[in-house]
């Protein structure tokens, strides 16, 4: 698992924002970055060199759901792996971010086992596809 | 003398339809089609004017109702303590949101004095691994190095439990971003039904437009009991709806 991955947390609530990034330290990423909504995160993407998007799905302006069909629909930014964190956990929720390409999906409340145990699976799986 | 059984209006309504239906039909069979036609006439007149009546005696409980509503010191009461609640919740989620920040502070403080004591920790290892090169031929300074070595052991052990903690402590705070949502959910729906509420009373403040989120209801974390949580999933349903993607 490369450490030194550029990291993108987008959530509205600045705790949540504070405690992912936590984890993410405490399992070795340091280069982490914020965003309060997908409004803000996704010029933020078209610019900088990010290789994870970890994002919220209920956020005002631009929610996660519609950053990610965003994501999926830019030609540069398609492949980036996104890990949904969200409290939204209808099945229908779920089976939406599949179809709209998500590559991971956490029901809040999480662990930093759960956490760290999603980032394997997405890494191994964009290993595999390399 | 016997009394005729008292009959009530509504029996009595019955047989005189009964007696207008059999002159009726009498009219029909005896080809006499004026009298058939103004019987029919009346009849229906009459079934209009009850229908009438009965609209009449609705609407006037309607408006009887709204003028008690509009008396109803305690309706004006709720409409104007609504604010006062939708501001309370957002003082309960401000504060929250301020005390989960100073607890994330202190765990961040903590974490780097423990990363400044994991740093010792190696120091301390390198210095052990000193006096275990300078002990050579003395069994006091062997003891002494070994002595150490438990010691860095032990502290190595305190060091990984206190990350953990530190960890813990922070992942936490989570609650402040779930119920931080659940007031959000509770605050709008009380602001729409001030709004509401005012319309009703006196139309000094117009209701919110209804957007996307009344469309579909709003959205917000699944609690167990409350709007469409017989659907809701847990994180091994979330994986197992994501396998079913191959993710």
């Amino acid at each position: 698992m490369n450490k030194n991955l550029k990291i993108l947390v987008v959530d509205d609530f600045s705790t949540m924002r504070r405690i992912v990034k936590n984890l993410l330290n405490e399992l070795g990423f340091t280069d982490i970055s914020e965003a309060d909504d997908g409004k803000t995160a996704l010029p933020m993407l078209q610019a900088g060199n990010f290789e994870f998007v970890v994002t919220d799905w209920n956020m005002p302006g631009m929610p996660g759901i519609d950053l990610l069909r965003a994501i999926r629909a830019d030609d540069r930014l398609k492949h980036l792996p996104v890990l949904m964190v969200t409290a939204e956990a209808q099945r229908e929720q779920i089976i939406e971010a599949a179809k709209a390409g998500v590559s991971g999906y956490i029901v809040k409340p999480f662990t930093g086992v759960t956490l760290k145990e999603k980032l394997d699976k997405i890494f191994e799986r964009c290993a595999a596809a390399a | 003398m016997t009394s005729q059984p008292q009959l009530s209006s509504e029996q009595a309504a019955r047989h005189e339809l009964i007696a207008r239906l059999r002159e009726m039909s009498a009219a029909l069979e005896s080809g006499d089609d004026a009298l058939f036609s103004e019987r029919l006439h009346a009849l229906l007149r009459r079934r209009e004017e009850s229908f009438y009546a009965h609209i009449a005696r609705i609407t006037d409980d309607l408006k009887k109702a709204f003028e008690s509503l509009e008396s109803d010191q305690r309706w004006n009461s709720i409409a104007s303590e609504l604010p006062d609640a939708g501001a309370r919740l957002e003082h309960v989620s401000q504060l929250t949101e301020k005390a989960a920040h100073h607890t994330l502070d202190l765990v961040e403080a903590g974490q780097r004095e423990l990363k400044v004591f994991g740093d010792s920790l190696g120091l301390m290892a390198t210095v052990r691994a000193r006096l275990l090169m300078a002990s050579a031929g003395s069994g006091a300074l062997m003891q002494l190095a070994t002595e150490v070595a438990q010691l860095e052991a032990q502290l190595q052990g305190h060091h990984q439990s206190l990350r953990g903690q530190f960890s813990a402590l922070a992942q936490s705070q989570e609650y402040q971003d779930l119920s931080g949502q659940i007031l959000r959910r509770v605050t709008h729906v009380v602001r729409e039904v001030e709004a509401a509420l005012l319309k009703l009373l006196d139309g000094r403040r117009p209701a919110q437009a209804a957007g996307p989120a009344a469309d579909k209801g709003l959205e917000g974390p699944t609690i167990q009991g409350l709007g469409n949580s017989a659907l809701a999933a847990g994180q091994d349903d979330a994986d197992a709806l994501l396998a079913m993607f191959s993710l």
